[in-house]
């Protein structure tokens, strides 16, 4: 811990170190750097949700002028993978190839058309012949799993399904205490269902990259990914070439949110280079992004809770039916993490969760913003604020009564970890009453505005939600920090974390500045890059400042310490007990010697030496943060529509190293939610097409549709963390679509357990109960 | 990059014309470009360019207002326009976005009618007259071209005359989406006469909608122009308005609440048009 | 008339782009988006191609539009600014881009330039905007990261700059 007054880079509002290239419209995203003559590659996508591929005719396309390629399931190698980008080995199904003779969802890979350019590529799709099998459909999680499904995984080589002949592609189950024996003693028992949606990231870039081999005959792949280490594990082994052939490098990206914690390009990418030894881009359009990328997973999470007359829980459980779509890419950790980061928030001593994770004919689920845990929270801080009111307690202070604490062990922790056992965990900060009190008071209610129309009615509440989350993937998170030192003391920091806009190279940066003690501008960051930035998992799991910035806190506290010693030498005999001043090494007599003073010695003075030193950090702990959402809403109760009037969202994040960048997340992942809560929803047809897979009528919040979105930061100096840290990233989206729920239930007496509240969702729920 | 093959600039309304009989129905207008740029319909293959005819402007007649179909939507969101024709200027504010708007053109937005158009509704409403050209040239209310069928095979619309709302006339004009930028899933549009500040003795009431082509509604009044303007009377003709527009259900929503969501539009938009007329009655 | 069976490159076009004269062939289904790229300004971005994301919005004879819905031959003649030109003189950052950089509101980036363009436009129509006018004035430009919050605030301060800055000049 450091005392925050004598901080000089760290806690400052200082601008992104890509800010300026940013705002001057530099290069830098993948689509910006694609070589000249680089060959254009279209996937032929499924017109069908699930069918078989009983042959693909290919010759009028290749007789298009410019087809150079075309390749099929019959052409390339068979090996079973999952597009998960986790540590190795993962713990999602191998479920997919890189092209099979069956599909599972519309917008499936069929086959590949390379050309010499786009148009050219489009046409050459056009013109493959396929004849399909059409087999049945399937859509909902729960029709999945009943008998006489149809089987959607009925291939032979797939490893790691739960159970492919019930389409179950996970389940998890752990109990702490006994359940059934805390129900009994119950007082009283509520039990409440709620359903959650598909949704999209839409990150604005959308997922894109391109391959070509150097003058070494390695295959470069430069691509718009949260995880270039594990594009370079699984494109190695899915194309059978050596980890070592292979250079991954991210530049700059355009959004990630978790989409891009995926290889949904990369692997058929690269086979297409080494295939031709020629450069080839490949690109999801946006229609392609809603068909084929990643979506966040439908869930009907239940909650049965158990509570004595007083109103303490004794006995929750938690059911949850997660759909993965046709493959199941974090099919197991996501659901998992719906209950490890929800149940740990009330206290019981006796809890149970159960999950399902079912194969459909839908789009592919994953890793998104939350990662499973909004899901469970929309139901867990519903069916609080229901189960206060049916207790007649305010809900605030049943809540309070609940609430786990400072001190407290979650026992939930060391059951439920990454697909396997985890480990223990003690609260050692929350700041939650803090987060509460400043979000109340930020959000007072602006109180009814009457009007005597009858047919233009308007109702206004405030409603809120708490929720807490996780700090990296304890077990699995490592990252690699490499510091060297350049004779002006300047500092090159290498660092394999993936900054996806979140501006983790400038925490970072800044970080390492503050250890070295100079400035921000004297930090050179070089992140994502295989060939030369030490391993790093990825930006995922709100790990990156936590376990990346230990990784680099302690590399740049061993280039200090070998500094010192430079220091030392100059100083001579009087130098004694060594200080460090903010860039200073300080004798006991007062003698000063900066940093970059010792920085020039060190490759000119009589010990010439280059200063560079590596570390690495993998966490064993996941120290939550903590968030009150309070918000009010009106409805119009004549339309059904739901407009967030005022919102604040105040989250304990440990230490804010830039809090700029901190509200960004904040502010972020509050308008997510409120997307995800009122108008962000994929809607799809009978046979299991999207419906509305363009920006047009898929309504991600513009800026007219929020309002002036408030953030407070709650400092409470994590002592695991570096500079108190702990995280900020995911765990603002989490309570936001509950906090809206309950303020619209205050506003109406209305419970909406279904998301999104869309207008018409709405006005059927108030005409329903007579509103 | 389209499919596009060819591009052509008209110079003169008769090039235009005769270049589209030539190329039949391989071949369509641009002239923002908004609509068909982002379609590119398969079938198309060749575009010609009516953006170079001298077909923008705004001229204010005595009693009406004269807009050339190639102005620009943003052009439209003038002081002028909004002193002029309110109930456009209004419709126009809240249609697409800036972007678009600053290439849109209203010729293009009438021409695509099909979708709910803001400016088509509020039009309709205002009793709008056409200039066409095609074989030759006619002059028709938005609501005959309607009832027509629309446009000819290679008609274009040269210009657009709005008649001024008229003393003891009001208009009122309401939009609902599922977000703030999105297409009308209902848009309604009302022009209301009011007689002694108590009556609602004409009505014409244009109701767009995202399931099929906008109506307008002109004898709704006939039933209550006796009577006495209340929320009551408001909603009895919102009511029987709604029961006469032909939904359907899609992916944007389901048949009963686009019915539902005229019936609340129709009725707001009567009650500011009501108001804006002078009617004087206690909320 | 002949049709052509493929796509050719057979128009040519007269545009000034970044105050650069640029004489170009082009083909009749090239976008603008398309031709800017290819003439090497990178700032204009794919986001949606059907104009509903605004990251490839440029200035089109000084009006903010997405030019993934302009066919290149609509241009034959147009001055174009894309943000790689709004710096002064090609290096003094506009105010704008200064005010982005100081509120922080660019995070990914990808919707920025476009989103730049905008607030350009729109200080220029209406120098003092309310945070609601500058909501209105963005709504075509889509921002997932932000929230938009420190977007607003971005503009806000470049209204400020502007407004000192010319006050500077009448001095």
């Amino acid at each position: 811990m450091t005392n925050k007054a004598d901080l000089r880079v760290v806690s400052r509002r200082l601008p992104k170190v890509d800010a300026g290239a940013i705002v001057k419209g530099a290069p830098h995203y993948t689509l910006d750097m694609v070589p000249a003559g680089a060959l254009y590659a279209k996937v032929l996508r499924s017109p069908h949700a699930h069918a078989r591929i009983k042959s693909i005719e290919c010759d009028r396309a290749m007789d298009v002028p410019g087809v150079m390629l075309v390749l099929t399931h019959e052409d390339v190698p068979r090996v079973p993978f999952t597009t998960a980008g986790q540590n190795f080995p993962e713990p999602s199904p191998y479920d997919t190839v890189m092209l099979d003779n069956k599909v599972r969802l519309v917008g499936d890979r069929v086959a590949v058309v390379v050309a010499t350019d786009e148009l050219t590529a489009e046409r050459g799709c056009k013109l493959l012949e396929v004849d399909y099998e059409v087999l049945p459909v399937v859509m909902d999680a729960r029709d999945a799993i009943r008998e006489g499904a149809p089987i959607i995984h009925d291939e032979t080589d797939s490893q790691g399904i739960h159970d492919a002949g019930s389409n179950l592609a996970a389940r998890v189950e752990v109990e702490v205490g006994d359940v059934e024996k805390g129900f009994s003693q119950a007082d009283q028992v509520f039990e409440h269902t709620y359903s959650v949606h598909y949704v999209q990231h839409v990150t604005m870039e959308p997922h894109v990259c391109f391959s070509y081999l150097d003058s070494s005959n390695r295959l470069v792949i430069v691509t718009a990914t949260q995880v270039p280490f594990h594009v370079r594990r699984i494109v190695a082994r899915v194309n059978q070439v050596p980890i070592s052939r292979i250079r991954v490098i991210k530049p700059r990206i355009g959004g990630g949110f978790g989409g891009k914690q995926e290889i949904i390009l990369e692997d058929l990418c690269a086979h297409l280079t080494l295939r031709t030894g020629k450069p080839v881009v490949m690109e999801l359009k946006r229609d392609e992004e809603f068909y084929c990328g990643r979506t966040r997973h439908p869930q009907y999470v239940t909650f049965k809770t158990g509570l004595t007359r007083d109103g303490t829980i004794i006995a929750n459980e938690m059911r949850v039916m997660a759909n993965t779509g046709a493959y199941g890419s974090h099919g197991l950790t996501v659901p998992s993490n719906t209950g490890s980061k929800s149940l740990p928030l009330y206290k019981s001593p006796n809890l149970r969760y159960v999950a399902d994770v079912a194969y459909t004919n839908l789009p592919v689920a994953g890793a998104m913003r939350g990662y499973g845990a909004p899901q469970g929270y929309f139901g867990l801080e519903s069916h609080m604020d229901e189960i206060a009111h049916s207790l007649g307690m305010d809900p605030l202070e049943f809540r309070r009564k609940n609430l786990v604490k400072q001190g407290d062990t979650d026992p939930i922790a060391a059951k439920l970890g990454e697909g396997k056992e985890g480990f223990e965990r003690t609260i050692r900060t929350c700041g939650l009453d803090e987060c509460i009190e400043l979000a109340s008071r930020a959000v007072p209610g602006s109180g009814d505005t009457p009007s005597g129309i009858p047919y233009d009615r308007k109702k206004r509440a405030v409603g809120f939600a708490v929720c807490m989350h996780g700090t990296g993937i304890p077990g699995d998170d490592m990252a690699g920090a490499t510091i060297k030192v350049n004779e002006d003391g300047s500092f090159n920091l290498l660092i394999g974390a993936t900054d996806l806009g979140t501006g983790s190279d400038t925490v970072l940066a800044q970080m390492a500045a503050e250890v070295l003690g100079v400035g921000l501008e004297d930090i050179i960051v070089y992140s994502s890059d295989t060939d030369s930035t030490p391993f790093d998992v990825g930006a995922y799991g709100s790990s990156t400042t936590y376990v990346s910035g230990t990784a680099v806190v302690q590399a740049a506290e061993k280039v200090r310490e070998r500094l010192k010693e430079v220091a030392l030498e100059l100083m001579g005999d009087d130098a004694g007990d060594m200080g460090f001043d903010h860039g200073f090494f300080v004798s006991s007599s007062g003698r000063r010697i900066h940093v970059k003073e010792a920085a020039l010695k060190s490759f000119y003075g009589e010990d010439k030496q280059q200063i560079a030193e590596s570390a690495s950090f993998m966490t064993v702990d996941c120290p939550p943060p903590f968030c009150a959402c309070f918000v009010e809403v009106e409805i119009d109760l004549d339309t059904g529509r739901v407009r967030v009037i005022d919102i604040a969202s105040a989250v304990d994040l440990g230490r804010a190293i830039n809090p700029t960048l901190a509200e960004g997340q904040i502010v972020g992942s509050v308008a997510m939610g409120i997307g995800y809560a009122l108008s962000e929803e994929m809607t799809f047809s009978d046979s299991g097409k999207m419906l509305n897979a363009s920006l047009m009528d898929y309504k991600v919040p513009a800026s007219v549709d929020l309002p002036d979105i408030k953030a407070f930061l709650v400092e409470t100096d994590e002592p695991s963390g570096p500079f108190g840290v702990k995280s900020v990233g995911e765990i603002c989206v989490d309570n936001v679509a509950p906090a809206i729920a309950n303020a619209i239930y205050n506003a109406t007496g209305v419970r909406l357990r279904q998301l999104p509240f869309t207008p018409e969702r709405v006005l059927n729920a108030l005409k329903e109960a007579g509103v | 990059m389209k499919h596009f093959r060819q591009f052509v600039v008209a110079g003169t309304v008769d090039e235009a014309i005769g270049l589209r009989k030539t190329v039949g129905a391989k071949s369509l207008y641009i002239a923002g470009g908004t609509t068909v740029v982002p379609m590119a319909r398969e079938s198309v293959e060749v575009l010609i360019d009516i953006s170079h005819l001298g077909l923008d402007g705004i001229s204010d007649q005595d009693g009406s207002i004269s807009i050339g179909a190639t102005t620009r939507l943003s052009s439209l969101l003038s002081p002028d326009i909004k002193a002029a024709v309110p109930m456009l200027f209004e419709a126009l504010s809240h249609c697409a976005t800036p972007l678009i708007r600053n290439m849109a053109t209203l010729g293009g937005s009438l021409a695509g009618i099909y979708l709910p158009s803001d400016a088509g509704v509020a039009l309709l409403a205002l009793g709008a007259e056409l200039e066409l050209r095609g074989d030759e040239e006619r002059v028709v209310t938005v609501d005959d071209l309607l009832a027509g069928g629309w446009l000819g095979g290679y008609e274009l619309i040269r210009n657009v005359r709005i008649p001024k709302i008229g003393k003891g006339q009001g208009w009122g004009f309401s939009k609902f989406g599922r977000s703030d930028i999105d297409i009308a899933l209902v848009n309604v549009g009302a022009v209301a006469s009011v007689t002694d500040g108590s009556r609602i003795s004409e009505l014409r009431l244009a109701i767009g909608q995202s399931s099929s082509r906008p109506v307008l509604l002109t004898d709704l009044a006939e039933g209550t122009a006796t009577e006495a303007i209340s929320h009551d009377v408001i909603r009895r003709l919102a009511d029987s308005a709604s029961e006469r527009v032909k939904v359907k259900s899609d992916f944007r929503a389901s048949a009963a609440y686009r019915k539902h969501l005229v019936s609340v539009l129709a009725a707001r938009s009567i009650l500011a048009a009501a108001r804006e007329a002078g009617a004087r009655f206690e909320d | 008339m002949p049709l052509h069976e493929r796509q050719v490159p057979d128009l040519k076009i007269k545009i000034s782009v970044n105050d650069r004269a640029f004489d170009v062939e082009i083909s009749a289904g090239e976008t603008l988006l398309d031709l800017l790229r290819r003439l090497g300004f990178k700032s204009v971005k794919h986001g949606c191609d059907t104009g509903n994301c605004g990251a490839c919005t440029v200035l089109l004879d000084g009006r903010p539009v997405a030019s993934c819905l302009i066919l290149a031959p609509q241009v034959d003649g147009s001055t174009i600014l894309t943000v790689e030109g709004l710096a002064i003189c090609g290096k003094q950052l506009h105010p704008v881009q200064e005010a982005f950089i100081e509120t922080g509101a660019p995070q990914c980036g990808f919707c920025t330039p476009g989103m730049i363009m905008t607030a350009v436009s729109l200080l220029s129509e209406n120098p003092d905007p309310t945070r609601d006018e500058i909501r209105h004035g963005i709504a075509g430009n889509i921002c997932r990261c932000s929230g938009y919050v420190k977007v607003v605030d971005a503009i806000e301060s470049a209204a400020k700059k502007l407004c000192d800055r010319d006050a500077g000049h009448d001095e």
